[in-house]
């Protein structure tokens, strides 16, 4: 058992412990220290500012869905929508941990060869990632059932059935995963494809993502009556009948959740069993298939591809000038590989899928109601797109703002270069050239999110083309601006000493700051945006004053690295 | 040529890596660099390459100070790191050209040379693969192919020949004395002093920061009692100071 417990810690402080990764700084030797306590002090602030942010807002929309469930009468209609969901949102984050602890990690080859039974290294594995399941299951569930308390007034018992419901809730989604995982993993080979069978578990998370959200939106039903109450209780009773499929399941923990006698708890006992079981089951199975799947698949050989190097070559050689290849190589680093790919590329394109998915499963489900939202809105949107107003370039420019801080593709573009980023400065090539060609993927990335959402406010409203054209332009300069904010947090302290690509963009603390400096600027244009309302100044003044300020700022940015010289790279030694 | 005059750096107020060393490594020259651990051979290297600042001194490549022109220095250079850990999503030909790229080789000379270096080194099968999936030694020749692609004046090599096959070796110490055959400058740091005595026409050996020994292996030899091996002179020499 001690030794069980050895191999866990051991994996988890190699997976890079969250809380030591949180107060341990570098000093000028690039020697790992404990930060000093006012900097500890500062940063466990802000982390909890921003756990406290999650939870918070976690707790509100609880509050106010547990609270309307409660006044409509639909208390147990609504834990029967609770419970799967929340299965789904950790499951969706287990996929991501199963992946990369049980069948990705990079000290796999150093567990192997040792004299440790695969019942210890599964164990290891599970504990590590049940961790970071709680922490997750921490701001994401709790804060629901806290609110579900406050709403229903638990009594001792139901309080304990909670907790039973919080410990044993991640190992169902981490087995079944596990599971799932395995399966894909036995049909070919992990360690040879890690980066196809990382793929597929992304799409599988996405896939998870896209049901929630569609199932959930889907769900809004006809009627004519104007009491929200009625309206509310209706959808809620439309999804959980929806769900009543899993009702074989669900009932147990919602009988846990509501009985307050000793059912409750027995019910909830169950839950814990059926947990169990299966994290038993994924031993068994592990046991036969789990190290055959890490080891076994080494031994499949397969061909070299064989291909036309001349062909490929001139292909290839055809783009010449530095700042393209640059940039072609930046993007190939971050397609090429899954944990950029899902980590980077996909909080934006998902943003535009889930919104897109949300807005058609709404409006679908509104029926003709839908045709009626969207000519309503028209005409609103139309006073706030017109030459006339010119706050809303301002409040535009936050929105650009918001939107560039959703990747983190600037704001670690350098320290994905890891341990070798030097080289970069071994390069003939201005400064200024390097940095534009780091922040142009993430500048293009942002760009196509703002335009989609551009041209859909534009056919919806039916928009002046030379108003948006007049309102895009600005906005995108707006958004190298934001791009080169991010980089430059990068290129002044880049965090290159890691271990995996996950920890790259995953323990980045540039990843915060560039998108707290974002939100920073997004707040000084919102500001803006509500003295314009007072000021009354129209949309040309404000396409000027944010075009201006835009221009202005990129000017000073490239001139300072101009200046700078080499020394924009300071941070990297 | 590189000329390093008076070259200090220093890290923070109390440690100084690199203290006042001045060297000159002339055209046509194989120059080795030799040191213990943490004695000052990679600090040397990252401000000849302008990887890190100097404190103070100047560094000269080809009379181009990195200084005050730093991408015309780093024209006149080809650098190999000791970890070829670099950009491994890309596959050999694409790392190639994109290096090509960087130092402006003109297209129709790469995919040619390209060519020849790859069968060199023997890489021509590799290079449709990615950088992630070749060995240590596969990645140590694609950087140095790399380098040999745009034919630089002076090539910089950190711990060239660690992790290379027999032949791969052989055939590196050959261009490197071909290079200096043509008048062409190369400067590397080692560990392996047998390699240093080989390859080497001068060697300098750097201990605390302070350059303690710089001339050819014979001179070095002078300073041996009767027949001490290289290896025990090497020790003496890095201990006593």
């Amino acid at each position: 058992m001690n030794r069980m417990f050895l191999v866990a810690k051991t994996m988890y402080k190699n997976s890079g412990d969250i809380f030591s990764s949180l107060t341990m700084g570098k000093n000028k030797g690039k020697r790992e220290v404990v930060m000093s306590p006012s900097k500890k002090a500062s940063v466990l602030l802000l982390v909890l500012f921003i756990v406290g942010s999650l939870f918070f807002s976690m707790y509100t929309t609880g509050s106010a869905l547990f609270g309307l469930a409660h006044d409509a009468g639909v208390m147990n209609e609504m834990l029967s929508i609770f419970i799967p969901v929340v299965l789904l949102m950790i499951g969706m984050f287990t996929l991501t941990l199963v992946t990369s602890f049980f069948f990705l990690s990079t000290d796999t080859n150093v567990f192997l060869p040792l004299p440790i039974k695969p019942e210890e290294i599964f164990f290891g594995r599970l504990i590590v990632s049940s961790i970071n399941a709680f922490l997750i299951e921490a701001v994401m569930v709790v804060p629901l059932l806290v609110a579900y308390n406050v709403v229903i007034g638990p009594n001792v018992l139901i309080i304990f059935n909670q907790i039973l419901f919080v410990v044993a809730l991640p190992f169902i989604p981490l087995s079944i995963t596990f599971l799932v995982a395995l399966a894909i993993g036995r049909i070919f080979n992990v360690a040879k494809h890690k980066e196809a069978f990382s793929i597929i578990m992304s799409s599988v998370a996405i896939l998870f993502i896209l049901v929630l959200e569609f199932g959930l939106s889907s769900t809004a039903v006809e009627t004519t009556t104007p009491d929200y109450l009625v309206i509310f209780a209706d959808s809620i009773r439309g999804t959980a009948s929806q769900l009543s499929f899993l009702e074989f399941f669900t009932s147990i923990p919602r009988a846990g959740l509501t009985d307050t006698t000793y059912v409750g708890t027995l019910n909830m006992l169950l839950f814990v069993l059926i947990s169990v079981a299966l994290v038993a089951l994924s031993i068994v199975i592990s046991k036969g298939f789990y190290m055959k799947t890490l080891i076994g698949n080494e031994d499949r050989g397969s061909k070299r591809k064989k291909s036309d190097i001349g062909k490929e070559l001139s292909s290839e050689t055809k783009t010449t000038r530095p700042y393209l290849n640059l940039v072609r190589s930046e993007w190939r680093g971050i397609v090429r590989s899954p944990t950029y790919i899902f980590n980077l590329l996909m909080p934006p394109v998902l943003v535009i899928v889930i919104m897109s998915f949300s807005m058609y499963g709404s409006l679908s489900a509104a029926g003709d109601e839908g045709t009626d939202i969207l000519a309503q809105i028209a005409p609103m949107l139309q006073g706030a797109f017109s030459f006339h107003e010119g706050s809303t370039t301002f409040f535009a420019g936050a929105a650009v703002m918001f939107i560039a801080s959703m990747t983190m593709i600037s704001s670690t573009a350098i320290s994905r270069e890891g341990k070798n980023a030097f080289l970069i400065k071994t390069w003939p090539i201005s400064p200024v050239i390097q940095m534009r060609a780091k922040l142009t993927i993430g500048t293009a990335i942002t760009a196509v999110l703002l335009f989609v959402g551009f041209v859909a406010v534009g056919i919806i409203a039916q928009l002046n083309p030379i108003y948006m054209l007049m309102s895009f332009i600005p906005l995108i300069i707006l958004l190298v601006v934001a791009n080169y904010a991010m980089l430059l947090v990068d290129a002044a302290h880049p965090f290159l000493d890691w271990e995996n690509e996950t920890a790259a963009v995953k323990q980045n603390k540039n990843g915060l700051w560039g998108m707290l400096i974002c939100w920073g600027i997004g707040i000084v244009f919102g500001g803006l945006g509500f003295l314009s309302l007072f000021a009354r100044i129209n949309a040309i003044w404000s396409f000027l004053i944010v075009t201006a300020a835009a221009v202005a700022l990129l000017l000073w940015i490239e001139g300072s690295i101009k200046k700078k010289g080499p020394a924009v790279f300071k941070g990297i030694q | 040529m590189i000329q390093i005059n008076g070259v200090t750096k220093n890290y923070g107020k109390e440690f100084k890596a690199v203290d006042n060393i001045t060297l000159e490594i002339k055209d046509g020259e194989i120059f080795g660099f030799l040191g213990p651990n943490g004695a000052g051979k990679t600090t040397t290297l990252k401000m000849i390459t302008g990887v890190t600042t100097l404190t103070a001194g100047d560094i000269l490549i080809n009379g181009k100070s990195i200084k005050t022109d730093d991408l015309g220095a780093k024209r006149e250079f080809g650098f190999v790191p000791d970890s070829p850990d670099v950009l491994l999503r890309l596959k050999g030909y694409e790392y190639l050209n994109f290096i090509a790229s960087i130092y402006g080789v003109p297209t129709e000379k790469r995919t040619a040379k390209i060519h020849e270096l790859a069968e060199r080194f023997e890489m021509l099968e590799a290079l449709n693969d990615r950088l992630q999936n070749y060995s240590h030694g596969m990645r140590q020749k694609i950087l140095i192919i790399g380098v040999l692609l745009h034919d630089p004046a002076v090539w910089i090599l950190d711990e060239p020949l660690t992790g290379l096959d027999p032949k791969s070796s052989f055939t590196l110490k050959e261009m490197m004395r071909e290079h200096a055959r043509n008048g062409k400058t190369v400067f590397f740091s080692t560990h392996v002093l047998e390699v240093a005595e080989k390859l080497c026409d001068r060697i300098a050996i750097i201990n605390h920061g302070k350059i303690i020994f710089v001339g050819t292996m014979d001179e070095l030899k002078k300073h041996s009692e009767g027949n001490q091996s290289l290896e025990s002179l090497f020790l003496e020499l890095t201990d006593h100071e």
